[in-house]
């Protein structure tokens, strides 16, 4: 009963807009349909963008739960279990409007399994970056490196010219390859979210603004 | 009820140190001190929001480290400031928090809620400070705690409904089995409810003791201002001259010559509390180490 009317509160709380993300990916495959998969590629990176902007602007978890009757380790099963959850729910909304995509002919289904993976990703980064500001700069700062070596990748193709099957594997390499990296580097940084975030102390570092964080670490405070 | 042990934490530069604190079943104790003497720190030490490096907290004889659920189950807390989500009805709070507490009856929220005039469906970020305190204290009475934890809660009342807290603080300890720690500025709500004076300063608790024994050990003086100069120096916690005379704290009546020029009378809790922030931290602890221990 207690672990139940935690996660429920903390859903209430962290307002991921996953479905707002479904149906950008599903425009995104609406695109793809035309333009052989490159501007969808490019729509993903702004979308990532945007939600990395919005994460910054989400409300901070509630203090309040610090004074609830819950001990520090179900506190922390219940924020991992949240995004775990999250995650879970994006990837399936996503993958039934891709199976949507690949029935209606817009996509090819490798296509639509790349999709996936990629948009999954972009939740996993926005929630990093959105409740992680500034300690995970790690995760955050190889997943945009990631993206600026695809953008790199996509103006140099289509100055060239390339052919669909050398898309496709700049699509395999992009989404299975490269994004495995920000998947490793960002589970190791979300459990350390999780236990920071079921840690008072340590949230409230967590949410201080930059300026205020460096003065303090200045001191040698923190 | 509360038994604090060693207390020592450090934060922000800031530190509390070897902190012993016990408030009995039935007690009411009031936490005194200078704005960042470590009230609040003590406080949210005690509640687990922050981790002692040093130390024991246990409530009701049970150690908070290993049994954080229990004991917090067991706490009715009021915070100067509202930390529950801003963006929340009281209503909406009680519905997703109070299933987390073992005793939570609703309608026992909502009369209280009723009671004190907070409405339910009104987001907390546009309660008045008063009201967010209101608010707190419905959903502290709602799960029957036996500990209430107070940090500043009248600072942001008006006078009638400081004085229905107050009753209500002395109905919540009528049956011997609840205990409040009550953190505090306005000292005069401690001369009216407090069993237990605690006085903090600097992080270090200086006096702890019945209210009627500080009162008591200590007499407020007033003088002409080369009377007050007579008394022994070091039994003087603080002395003020004015213009047209002075006053003083002193540790006994003893140490005041019998002398009609003198002006004697118990001091109230915050004139203890004045004087000795005025004397300096130095002077009050030689006071204390000659004279109260």
């Amino acid at each position: 009963m207690r672990k139940i009317s935690l996660s429920y509160m903390l859903n209430r709380t962290f307002n991921v807009s996953t479905l707002g993300q479904c149906m950008w990916i599903f425009f995104c495959t609406q695109i793809t349909a035309v333009t052989n998969g490159m501007i969808a590629e490019v729509l993903i990176m702004v979308s990532m963008a945007a939600f990395v902007a919005l994460g910054a602007m989400l409300p901070k978890l509630p203090e309040e739960i610090f004074l609830m009757p819950v001990s520090r380790e179900d506190r922390e099963k219940s924020i991992r279990r949240l995004f775990v959850e999250k995650l879970i729910v994006s990837a399936i909304l996503q993958s039934v409007l891709m199976i949507i995509s690949v029935v209606c002919g817009f996509l090819t289904p490798i296509s639509a399994v790349l999709l996936v993976v990629d948009a999954v990703t972009v939740s996993y980064a926005f929630v990093l970056t959105g409740y992680y500001r500034g300690k995970n700069v790690n995760a955050s700062g190889i997943y945009t490196g990631t993206m600026m070596f695809i953008v790199i990748l996509m103006v140099i193709t289509a100055g060239v010219n390339v052919k669909p099957g050398l898309w496709a594997i700049i699509i395999t390499i992009n989404s299975v390859g490269l994004w495995s990296i920000v998947w490793c580097k960002a589970g190791k940084a979300i459990k350390g979210m999780c236990e920071d975030l079921a840690d008072y102390e340590k949230l409230m570092v967590t949410n201080m603004p930059l300026d205020k964080r460096a003065k303090l670490k200045e001191k040698g405070v923190i | 009820m509360l038994k604090v042990d060693g207390l020592n934490k450090t934060f922000y530069g800031f530190s509390l140190k070897n902190i012993d604190l016990h408030i009995p079943k039935g007690y009411i104790c009031g936490l005194i001190g200078e704005n960042g003497a470590g009230k609040s720190t003590l406080i949210k030490t005690i509640i687990g929001l922050y981790k002692m490096e040093e130390g024991s907290v246990v409530v009701d004889g049970m150690k908070f480290d290993s049994n954080e659920a229990q004991i917090k189950d067991m706490l009715g807390i009021v915070l100067d400031e509202c930390i529950y989500n801003p963006g929340y009805t009281p209503l909406k709070i009680g519905k997703l928090y109070g299933p987390l507490y073992t005793h939570y009856e609703e309608s026992a929220y909502l009369d209280w809620l009723k009671k004190f005039n907070v409405p339910a469906d009104k987001k907390i970020k546009q309660l008045s400070k008063g009201m967010q305190i209101k608010f707190q204290l419905a959903f502290a009475l709602s799960h029957k705690a036996k500990l209430f934890i107070f940090d500043e809660p009248t600072a942001g009342l008006d006078s009638d409904f400081r004085k229905e807290f107050l009753d209500i603080c002395m109905e919540l300890i009528e049956d011997g089995e609840r205990s409040i720690l009550f953190s505090t500025h306005i000292t005069e709500d401690l001369d009216r409810v407090a069993d237990y004076i605690t006085f903090i300063q600097d992080g270090e608790i200086l006096l702890s003791m019945t209210k009627e024994e500080l009162c008591s050990r200590f007499v407020y003086v007033q003088a002409e201002n080369y009377k007050l100069k007579l008394l022994k120096p070091t039994s003087v916690v603080h002395r003020e001259e004015g213009t047209y005379g002075g006053s003083a704290l002193v540790v006994n009546s003893k140490q005041v010559p019998l002398d009609n020029d003198y002006e004697k009378r118990v001091p109230t809790v915050e004139e203890v509390m004045y004087y000795f922030v005025k004397g300096g931290k130095a002077h009050a602890k030689d006071i204390i180490e000659l004279y109260v221990k």
